[in-house]
């Protein structure tokens, strides 16, 4: 009898009822950190899906192979695809032996904008890896080699210096550049305002570069030897780079300006114009001779 | 202006030169790029009459090599190197240590000269 009024109880109503299973959509509707977690995964697990898609596509990957422009090398990728198909590890035979590293270094390197960085590094390492890499067929007598386990040791234990900060070695202008502290940098590292490149650090724009570097000291500014000028079409992870930015007294920086505001002798053109599409390291270079003559009664030993 | 140039001996377009060289100099010394790449802009005009009258007027230029203003010696240099070489290379090299607005064109001028930017087409546009 109870049984038979129990059922005509719509089961809704009835009291005490059973808990959700704990994978259900009521479950995670109830934990919104969960439900965001999840989601989460599951975006960049899509988007990576869809990228393997899209590059496992070989009629696709021919085509896109064959609109390639030459010397590809200098021209920014605008979208993902033409940034994996242009990828130096890019390999028609095996395709893309896509490390998450690579992904990730390849975007920041080229500074897209839309594509979405964190995409890569919401899925937790190992599982990333096993969505992303398309292992190359290298012999593994190959990669296990002597020469190629001490090249590894070497570059992980002692990050070879930039040639930006060779440069400033050179010219004994080295001290003058940014400091950063550790945990700050680890800070805008994680929330994707600066990359780490050796023993430098890239920042996407010149307020990231602020935020990092702080005030220059009292009576002086903080100098970028290779322009930092919109018109310049250098990426702004080259323009703003620890190694490209110094602190010079403020009578020397308006004398260094003044110099790039006027015509060039030998092209009639102003200097920044001139040097425009020069690669990093000329204007790197450039940069660091033109500062010299300025730099009278300045220490160039670090203190 | 450009007829008013044309009436000028070439030797008074050399001193033209020369004075709005110096003046050129003088405003980016006072931190004036404007006014600096006026002056620039004349001195132009005043070399592009030079060598629109042949390479004997343009070889006149040759006499500010030993300039005593340094920022003469060094335009001059720099469009000497168009047709006489030989002897702007060595003053604008002597010149590339020099501290300053004058050491800082020279060593952008040079720069430009060995990685094949110089270019003096502008010459030809008016």
């Amino acid at each position: 009898m109870s049984g038979q009024i129990l059922r005509l109880i719509p089961q809704r109503c009835r009291i005490g009822r059973q808990k959700p299973a704990p994978h259900s959509l009521k479950h995670r509707l109830r934990n919104p950190r969960q439900l965001a977690a999840k989601r989460r995964t599951h975006t960049a697990k899509a988007v990576t899906l869809s990228i393997l898609r899209r590059t496992s596509d070989k009629s696709k990957v021919a085509s896109a192979m064959r609109s390639r422009p030459s010397g590809s090398n200098r021209k920014r990728p605008k979208t993902l695809r033409q940034l994996l198909l242009w990828s130096p590890h890019y390999n028609p035979a095996v395709g893309i032996p896509l490390a998450l590293d690579d992904l990730q270094a390849s975007i920041r390197r080229h500074d897209i904008p839309g594509i979405p960085l964190a995409a890569a590094s919401f899925v937790p390492g190992a599982r990333a890896a096993r969505l992303l890499r398309r292992r190359p067929k290298v012999s593994t007598a190959k990669l296990f080699s002597p020469a190629a386990s001490n090249a590894r040791a070497i570059s992980s234990i002692t990050p070879k210096d930039s040639a930006g900060r060779v440069r400033l070695k050179k010219a004994g202008i080295d001290h003058l550049t940014p400091r950063v502290a550790p945990e700050k940098a680890a800070s805008m590292i994680r929330n994707g305002s600066a990359v780490r490149d050796g023993n430098e650090l890239t920042f996407r724009s010149v307020s990231a570069l602020r935020r990092a570097i702080g005030g220059a000291p009292t009576g002086h500014d903080w100098h970028h030897l290779a322009e930092q000028r919109k018109s310049n079409s250098l990426s702004a992870h080259q323009k703003h780079r620890t190694d490209n930015v110094v602190t010079i007294p403020k009578p020397a920086h308006r004398k260094v300006g003044a110099v790039y505001s006027t015509k060039s002798r030998h092209t009639g053109l102003l200097f920044p114009h001139e040097l425009n599409g020069l690669s990093f390291d000329a204007q790197h270079t450039i940069g660091i001779k033109v500062l010299l003559k300025f730099l009278k009664g300045i220490s160039r030993k670090a203190p | 202006m450009i007829q008013k140039l044309a009436n000028l001996s070439s030797s008074s377009l050399v001193d033209l030169f020369a004075s709005e060289s110096a003046a050129s100099a003088l405003a980016l010394d006072e931190m004036n790029p404007r006014r600096s790449n006026l002056h620039f802009d004349r001195m132009v005009d005043a070399y592009r009459e030079l060598r629109s009258r042949g390479s004997e007027a343009q070889r006149l230029l040759l006499t500010l090599l030993s300039a005593g203003n340094l920022s003469v010696r060094a335009d001059a240099a720099c469009y000497a190197l168009e047709f006489a070489p030989e002897h702007a290379l060595p003053v604008l090299t002597a010149m590339e240590d020099l501290p300053g607005n004058s050491g800082a064109k020279v060593v952008l001028l040079l720069d430009g000269w060995r990685s094949g930017r110089f270019d003096l087409s502008y010459l030809d546009k008016t």
